[in-house]
């Protein structure tokens, strides 16, 4: 699996993941479009919340809004997430 | 006395069904374990007497947030019977691990799967007894909202509680699971039990959604809608805080006056101006904390405060805070504490300081009382208005300095994940319950401050024996003359100085003070007020009492909250040199132009 863009909303790479621009990730999505997760990257801390939001691997995600410079309106499943695209960029998805 | 714990994700309607179980018993307190206060209450269930605590909303028993950490640790400090897992029926792919998860750890447990009426609407069938059998343990399906198969479970609790026994603690402590098999594990019963439509949708939560978070329309309604709060709360409010100060006016002067008159004149005195007063002083915020707390906790139920998370989330977040710290700080126009103790929703605990130390600016209902009262007594109809707009921009303006200066420190790579609440109409008994929590707590709070407060006011200006009232030689004016040097440079009398002590126990005592200081009212006090100051001292003296100090139960609750001297010590150190150098600036400025 590729590396993935991992950056706080300060833009510094966090955790010692590099910041990659051409990596596919949940923040790539644009309104009303889906992807499958296939992984969610950061540190232990931060893996185990979004997991336990909803962001697994296998569940499939689609954008309902983006804000033009806050953050994102996702659903997966049955659950309705909001979240920052910084934080979007960690999840990694195919689509 | 057997010990019941609800466990729930947030938004999954855990506090509806507490409140429908406990009634209105139900009050805030301290448990073994746990660092931050918790509701609980005292039931009768079938024969057995129960104690029912309301635990914190959490995603995960494992996590790694400080609400699941005092989950955690309540569970293991506090012997508990049962645990009641409350579960969203609309959500069980989602929600139904954590259900599994207490399970496993041999807690004694029942699911209750609640919002089946909003389940049912979408389409979604959930086969209870299945799902029991399976993970053998009861399941009952219900609406904590509307009252469907509350009594059923109310049953299956009691039967529950009297049959179990609590698990021994170290059992607990000791049996962790991984999370993935109890995902899947999740999986396949959700997908043999329950039966649902592919795709969830929610047409009227999404119209609304389409408007309340319009690109362009999204934040002029947020504002619009934060104003209408305001102006029903203070519309509302003004005429029911008259009410009240007439009805304890007249008890005053109808029964406490002549019947304390035959005490002996220092007692008469500590008792009618000073403690008498001064509750009066507090009771007269009792309608706006009740009114704000009413459509606060309407716009909270209603799923409107997370679109405000996300409306305000792209300014939040430049400044190292979250959407949820703008709800706050908003919070916190009311009244400081609630907003720091709201705080908890952010599960970072560097962006929640940044918040602690953000919200104690905002210009909250009592300070706004001591503001009102002085631009009334010092300005004109006309300019009253703008200096109250100019100390609201002054307010925004040091929460947002504050946070610039400390956001590099207080840095936190949380992730800023919401979950966004389908659209729910409010449930009046929740709003009320809500409120009355609020104002007990308040009145518990401010109590004992007023007592203490003008107790010391009192003291202070009537004593050492012999000396005038609130003259030279009481010891307020001796600790005046004390404070001169630093006070003076910005324009603040010695007994405006005595003034700002009582106002960092509460500033809802400041014009009580005032009051049991001078010995005036009225129009007498507006009258010794215009003697004290001018209006550019007015000014400096407001921007000080804005900014120099929350109150003693902000920095109580800061410290409470934060566990930590150290920040506490520091929000008071930078609020007051901040309150210093803003009236320092602005009087010397104003006096150098010639004002």
């Amino acid at each position: 699996m590729r590396t993935i863009i991992i950056n706080n909303c300060t833009g510094d790479p966090v955790n010692g993941y590099k910041i990659l621009n051409n990596i596919v990730n949940l923040s790539n999505l644009g309104r009303g479009e889906t992807a499958m997760i296939t992984g969610v990257h950061g540190s232990d801390g931060i893996r185990h919340r979004l997991q336990a939001m909803g962001l697994r691997s296998g569940r499939e995600a689609e954008v309902i809004r983006c804000s033009r410079l806050g953050p994102m309106q996702i659903r997966i499943g049955s659950v309705n997430l909001i979240m920052r695209r910084c934080d979007a960029a960690r999840v990694s998805i195919s689509t | 006395m057997k010990r019941l714990a609800i466990v729930g994700m947030p938004n999954t309607g855990k506090s509806t069904f507490f409140n429908r179980l406990t009634g209105s018993s139900s009050r805030v307190g301290n448990w073994p374990g746990v660092t931050v206060d918790l509701l609980g209450a005292r039931v009768v269930l079938g024969s057995d007497a129960v104690e029912v605590i309301d635990l914190p909303g959490i995603y995960d028993l494992h996590g790694f947030s400080d609400d699941e950490q005092v989950v955690r640790s309540f569970l293991e400090n506090n012997s508990v019977d049962l645990v009641g897992v409350i579960l969203n029926a609309t959500q069980l792919d989602h929600q139904l691990p954590m259900a599994l998860q207490i399970c496993q750890l041999g807690m004694n447990s029942v699911i209750l799967i609640n919002m089946i009426d909003e389940a049912e609407q979408l389409g979604v069938r959930i086969d209870a007894q299945a799902l029991s059998k399976e993970i053998k343990c009861p399941v009952v399906l219900l609406s904590a909202r509307n009252g469907t198969g509350f009594h059923e479970a109310r049953d299956v609790l009691a039967t529950a509680v009297h049959n179990s026994e609590p698990l021994s603690l170290d059992r607990l402590r000791s049996s962790l699971h991984v999370d993935d098999e109890l995902v899947e594990h999740a999986g396949h019963l959700v997908s043999r039990h329950v039966r649902a439509p592919g795709k969830l949708v929610r047409k009227v939560t999404e119209r609304i959604d389409n408007v309340l978070l319009h690109p362009v329309l999204g934040l002029p309604l947020f504002f619009l809608t934060m104003f209408l709060v305001f102006q029903a709360v203070y519309t509302f409010g003004a005429p029911l805080q008259d009410a009240v100060a007439f009805i304890l006016g007249s008890f005053r002067d109808w029964a406490l006056v002549p019947l304390a008159g035959v005490l002996p004149p220092t007692l008469y005195g500590f008792l009618v101006e000073g403690l008498y007063d001064g509750i009066g002083t507090v009771a007269s915020f009792v309608p706006v904390i009740i009114l704000f707390f009413f459509f606060m906790a309407i716009v909270e139920d209603s799923g409107y405060l997370a679109r405000a998370a996300f409306l305000t989330d792209a300014l939040m977040a430049r400044m190292g805070l979250d959407g949820r710290g703008f709800v706050m700080l908003l919070m916190g126009f009311g009244c400081n504490v609630p907003a720091l103790m709201g705080t908890r929703v952010m599960r970072s605990r560097s962006m929640r300081l940044l918040s602690m130390l953000v919200i104690p600016f905002s210009l909250c209902a009592a300070r706004l009382q001591v503001f009102i009262f002085i631009t009334t007594a010092l300005f004109t109809p006309q300019q009253a208005p703008l200096i109250l707009f100019f100390l609201y921009l002054a307010s925004f303006s040091a929460a947002f300095l504050t946070a610039a200066v400390f956001s590099r420190r207080l840095k936190s790579d949380e992730p800023f994940v919401l979950e966004l609440p389908p659209y729910r109409q409010p449930i009046l008994k929740q709003v009320l319950l809500r409120g009355w929590h609020e104002i007990s707590h308040f009145l518990r709070r401010a109590s004992t401050f007023i007592i203490t407060g003008v107790v010391l006011v009192w003291v202070l200006t009537h004593f050492p024996a012999g000396s005038t009232p609130g003259g030279s030689g009481t010891y307020a004016s001796i600790l005046g003359q004390w404070m001169l040097p630093v006070l003076e440079p910005i324009g603040i009398s010695p007994d405006m100085s005595v003034i700002l002590l009582f106002g960092f126990v509460a500033k809802e005592i400041v014009i009580g003070a005032l009051v049991a200081m001078t010995g005036l009212e009225g129009g007498a006090l507006t009258g010794y007020l215009a003697t004290q100051m001018d209006s550019i001292q007015a000014i400096s003296f407001m921007l000080f009492v804005l900014l120099y100090v929350p109150c003693l139960s902000t920095l109580a609750t800061q410290l409470n909250e934060s566990r930590s001297w150290k920040f506490a010590g520091i929000s008071l150190g930078w609020s007051l040199g901040l309150a210093w150098l803003v009236s320092f600036c602005f009087y010397q400025t104003a006096r150098l132009l010639g004002y």
